[in-house]
C-alpha cells in the first residue's frame, strides 16, 4: 500500500540529513567545550589570579589569547569562505599564478610584527618573574613520590625565623610578601604549581630552581604537580596557605614550639608507644623521646633514608596544624569543617585556619583508612615485592599490618601533634 | 657415437683388462698379486675416464649454438678491478703494527679485515649474480649502500668530531672560543660565496672541501699527538676520605660528575677569597656562614678558589654510630669527602649527600665546609 503523504511532514521533524547531524554534534561539542569554562569551583583556575605574580602572567595571556583568538577565527573563517565560495562545481580551472610578492611579503611582515609583540611582552613578564632580589621570604620546597616538603630555613626573611621549620603538604606564606621558594627533587622530576600565584617549576635532583609566590589575601590556594612522576603523580597535591602577617607569626611560633609529651596514662601516651614502635622508623617527631635498654633517654630519630627510595617522609611533628595529609591527596578535616575554612572570609580566614584539626573536625574516616593500609587507598610501591625491585626500598608509605586498636591509638597521639 | 676422448680410453680400458688377464694367467706371487691390484685399479679409472668423456661429449660444445656462445666462461666478462686486496692488506697491516704496538691499531686492524672480508664476499657474489654487469652492480649497491653510507658518515662524522676536539683541547681556554668563532665565519662565509657563485664549478667546492677535511684531519691528528693543554685531574677515588687529608692532587667525590648541568643551578658556591670562605646559595642575598642543604637530595656545591695556593674543600659529613660493639658500646665513623686540590681561580665540584638531618648528630658535631690550614673559616650546613 503506498503511504500517503500526510505522514511525511512529521517524520521530516525527526529525521536529519547526515550534513545536518555533522552540525548538531559540532554546536553540542562547542558548547560543552565552552561550558567547561564556566565552572565555579575551580580552585585550580589559571584565569584567576591571586597574586601580583600570576596577575603578570594574566595580563599577557588574555591580550595574546584576544590576538590569537581573532587571527583564528579569521583564518577559519578565510577558509570556510574559499571552501564554500570556490569549492569544485565542474566549472573551469582558474588561471594558474604562481605568487604575489606583494601579499606574500605582507603575509610574512604582519605576523612577525604580531610575534615581535607578543615576544617583547612575553620575554618582559619572563624576567619580571624570575627576579629574586625582592624577596621576603625564603622557603625550600623539596619533591618526592608523591609528597612535597617545605623548609623554613633560620633568616630575617619571612618576618624572622630563629630555628628551621620544616612541615610538609600545605605551604603557608605571609600574604602580601614576596616569598620565594627554592625548588629541588630527592628522586625523580616533579613540577610544582600552584596556578592562581604563578607558573609552573620544574623540581629537577641535583638542581635548585626558584619560583615566586606572592598572595594577596588570606586562603587556600590549591595546587598539583604537572611532571609525571610515576605511580600516584595524579595523587601528589599540594596547597598554598596565606595569612595575615601577624597570623604567619602565630603559625611560626606553633611550628617552632617543644615536644608536649602526651598525659600518663592517657590513650595518647599509649599511642605516642605505638607510633614510636611502628611510624618512627621514617616520621620525624621533634624532641620525641624513648628509653633505651641501659635506662637512659635517647631521642627518637627517623631513618627514613634506610626504607625509602627518597630518604624521606614527612615531618609529622605539627601533623594537626594542617587541613591535608598523604600528600595533600586527603582532607584532615571532616568537609563541614573543610567548608569552614575554605569559604571563610580573609579576615575570619587566619584565626580558622590556627585552629588546626580538633578532634571534632578530625576526617577519621579517611585517616584511619590510610592507617589500615595506606596503598590500598593510595597507589604506591610499597609491597615486599615492588621492594625487591626496589633495592629494598619503598616508594610511599607501605602497609604497616596494624591493627584497630593500634590506630585508635596513634589517631589520639596524633590529634595532639598541634 | 663414441667421441675421440672416449675411444681412446676405451681403448686404454681394453689394453689394462688384456694386460690383466695376462698378469694373472703367467704369474703368481706377491709380486704378481700387487701388479694385479694395481691394473683392476688401471681398468677402473680408466673405465670411469671412458663414461665421463662419453657422457659430457669429451666437453665439446657446438659452435652453431648461440646460446654455448654467450654462456660459455671463455666468453664471460673477467672479474673487475677490485679495492678490496688493497684495503686488506691494510688491515692486515694494521693487525701486524697493532700487534708490537697498540692493541686499538690491531683492533682496528680486526675490524678493517672484517669489513673487507664482507665487503668482498659481497662484491664476489654479485660480479656472478647474472651476465649483465650493470645488473650485477645494481645488486650490489641495493645490498650493501643502506649499510656503507651509515657507517661511512659514522667514521667521517667521528673523525672530524675527534680532530675538532683534539684542536679545541690544544687550544687555550680562552683561545679556543675565537679560533671557533672565526672558523665558523670562516665557513659560513664561504657558504656564501659559493650560494652567489653559480658559475663556480662543483669540482672546485668538491677540492675545497676535500683539502678542509684533510687539513682538519691531519691538524687534528698533529694536536693529538703534541697533547692537549693542562687540565685539572678528575681520577674518581670512591670513598676514600684520605685523600682529603693528602697534598694529593686526586679526587675523593664518586658522584662529582664534572658536567656543565651539575655546575649550574648549583646549591651553593663556596668561595675561598683572601683565607676566608664564604657561601652563596642561589636566590638567597648575602655571603653566608651557614647554608641549608636538602636531606637525602644531591646538592651540588662548587668550589673556587681565589687564593694563591692549591687547596681543596673538605666536607664534613658527620660522625655516626657504627653496627660494630667493642666494650658495650657501639664504635663511630667520621666520613668526609673533597675535592681534587684546586689552582688559583679554579673551580670544582663537590657533589654531597646528607641522608641525616642534622639533628640526628652528636652533640658537639656539625657538618660543615672547610679548607684544610684555613681552619678558622668554616661554612656550617643545616640539613633540616
Amino acid at each position: 500500500m503506498k503511504r500517503s503523504k500526510s505522514n511525511v511532514p512529521s517524520l521530516q521533524l525527526v529525521q536529519h540529513s547526515p550534513r545536518h547531524r555533522g552540525w548538531l554534534f559540532g554546536a553540542v561539542g562547542l558548547a560543552a567545550a565552552a561550558l567547561s569554562g564556566c565552572a565555579k569551583n575551580a580552585p585550580q583556575d589559571t584565569f584567576d589570579p591571586a597574586g601580583s605574580n600570576a596577575q603578570k602572567i594574566q595580563d599577557l595571556q588574555v591580550p595574546v589569547f584576544v590576538i590569537a583568538g581573532v587571527i583564528g577565527v579569521i583564518v577559519l573563517a578565510a577558509i570556510g569562505f574559499v571552501v564554500i565560495r570556490y569549492r569544485d562545481r565542474g566549472q573551469e580551472m582558474p588561471e594558474q599564478s604562481h605568487g604575489k610578492p606583494s601579499l606574500e611579503i605582507a603575509l610574512t611582515i604582519l605576523p612577525a610584527l604580531i610575534l615581535a609583540g607578543v615576544g617583547t611582552f612575553t620575554v618582559k613578564t619572563i624576567f619580571e618573574l624570575a627576579k629574586t632580589d625582592d624577596t621576603q621570604c625564603i622557603i625550600n620546597v623539596t619533591g618526592q613520590q608523591w609528597w612535597w616538603e617545605y623548609d623554613y630555613p633560620a633568616q630575617d626573611g619571612c618576618g624572622g625565623i630563629k630555628a628551621p621549620i620544616v612541615t610538609s603538604g600545605q605551604l603557608v606564606i605571609p600574604t602580601g610578601q614576596n616569598v620565594l621558594l627554592r625548588i629541588t627533587s630527592r628522586d625523580v622530576i616533579h613540577s610544582y604549581w600552584i596556578p592562581r600565584l604563578n607558573g609552573k617549576r620544574d623540581a629537577v635532583p641535583g638542581r635548585v630552581q626558584t619560583l615566586r609566590l606572592e598572595a594577596d589575601q588570606p586562603g587556600i590556594y590549591a595546587g598539583q604537580c604537572t611532571e609525571f612522576c610515576g605511580l600516584s603523580h595524579a595523587n601528589m597535591k599540594m596547597e598554598a596557605v596565606a595569612l595575615y602577617a601577624s597570623d604567619f607569626e602565630t603559625w611560626k611560633a606553633n611550628q617552632l614550639e617543644g615536644y608536649t609529651a602526651p598525659v600518663d596514662g592517657s590513650a595518647a601516651k599509649q599511642g605516642e608507644a605505638v607510633f614510636t614502635a611502628n611510624c618512627s622508623y621514617c616520621h620525624q617527631v621533634n624532641d620525641l623521646t624513648t628509653t633505651n635498654a641501659a635506662g637512659e633517654k635517647v631521642p627518637v630519630l627517623a631513618n627514613p633514608d634506610q626504607y625509602i627510595v627518597s630518604g624521606a617522609a614527612p615531618n609529622l611533628s605539627n601533623l594537626m596544624t594542617r587541613n591535608t595529609f598523604a600528600g595533600a591527596t586527603w582532607d584532615l578535616l571532616t568537609p563541614a569543617c573543610r567548608d569552614k575554612v575554605w569559604k571563610a572570609v580573609p579576615e575570619a580566614f587566619g584565626a580558622l585556619y590556627l585552629q588546626g584539626v580538633t578532634p571534632e573536625c578530625l576526617n577519621q574516616v579517611d585517616l584511619r583508612e590510610w592507617l589500615r593500609n595506606a596503598p590500598a587507598k593510595k597507589p604506591m610501591y610499597s609491597s615486599d615485592a615492588q621492594k625487591a625491585n626496589s633495592g629494598g626500598k619503598v616508594r610511599g608509605m607501605p602497609n604497616l599490618g596494624l591493627k584497630e586498636d593500634q590506630i585508635d591509638l596513634i589517631i589520639a597521639y596524633l590529634l595532639e601533634r598541634n | 657415437m663414441f667421441t675421440t676422448g672416449s675411444k681412446l680410453f676405451l681403448g686404454a680400458t681394453s689394453l689394462a683388462v688384456a694386460a690383466l688377464v695376462v698378469m694373472g694367467v703367467t704369474n703368481a706371487g706377491d709380486i704378481g698379486w700387487t701388479a694385479t691390484v694395481g691394473l683392476i685399479g688401471a681398468v677402473v679409472a680408466l673405465a670411469f675416464l671412458t663414461g665421463i668423456n662419453f657422457f659430457v661429449r669429451d666437453g665439446n660444445v657446438s659452435s652453431a649454438d648461440p646460446a654455448n656462445v654467450f654462456d660459455a666462461a671463455a666468453a664471460q666478462r673477467p672479474p673487475g678491478r677490485s679495492i678490496w686486496p688493497l684495503i686488506g692488506a691494510v688491515g692486515l697491516g694494521l693487525i701486524v703494527v697493532g700487534a708490537i704496538s697498540t692493541p686499538v691499531v690491531f683492533k682496528a686492524g680486526v675490524v678493517v679485515i672484517l669489513a673487507v672480508m664482507l665487503e668482498w664476499l659481497v662484491h664476489a657474489w654479485s660480479e656472478g649474480a647474472s651476465s649483465d654487469a650493470a645488473y650485477n652492480q645494481s645488486v650490489r649497491q641495493r645490498l650493501m649502500h643502506p649499510l656503507e653510507f651509515p657507517v661511512l658518515a659514522a667514521v667521517g662524522l667521528t673523525v672530524m668530531i675527534y680532530s675538532f676536539s683534539r684542536i679545541m683541547l690544544f687550544v687555550s681556554k680562552a683561545g679556543s672560543p675565537v679560533v671557533f668563532g672565526v672558523l665558523a665565519a670562516v665557513i659560513l662565509l664561504g657558504g656564501v660565496l659559493y650560494a652567489y657563485s653559480p658559475g663556480v664549478k662543483k669540482s672546485i667546492a668538491a677540492g675545497v672541501c676535500v683539502i678542509a677535511g684533510l687539513g682538519l684531519v691531519s691538524t687534528g691528528a698533529v694536536m693529538a699527538i703534541d697533547g692537549q693543554r693542562a687540565t685539572e685531574p678528575h681520577e674518581i677515588i670512591a670513598n676514600d676520605s684520605s685523600i682529603c687529608t693528602s697534598n694529593e692532587p686526586t679526587e675523593a667525590d664518586a658522584r662529582a660528575s664534572q658536567e656543565l648541568a651539575a655546575k649550574s643551578n648549583s646549591a651553593a658556591i663556596i668561595t675561598l677569597h683572601g683565607g676566608k670562605l664564604s657561601a652563596h646559595q642561589i636566590a638567597v642575598p648575602g655571603e653566608l656562614s651557614t647554608i641549608t642543604l636538602p636531606r637525602s637530595g644531591v646538592s651540588n656545591i662548587v668550589f673556587v678558589n681565589d687564593d694563591s695556593a692549591k687547596v681543596r674543600l673538605t666536607a664534613h659529613m658527620g660522625t655516626f654510630d657504627t653496627a660494630t660493639i667493642v666494650n658495650g658500646k657501639p664504635t663511630t665513623a667520621t666520613s668526609i669527602t673533597c675535592t681534587t686540590l684546586v689552582r688559583q681561580g679554579g673551580r670544582q665540584l663537590l657533589t654531597l649527600i646528607y641522608p641525616k638531618s642534622s639533628r640526628a648528630l652528636k652533640s658537639g658535631d656539625a657538618y660543615t665546609l672547610a679548607v684544610p690550614g684555613v681552619e678558622s673559616s668554616v661554612i656550617t650546613v643545616v640539613v633540616p
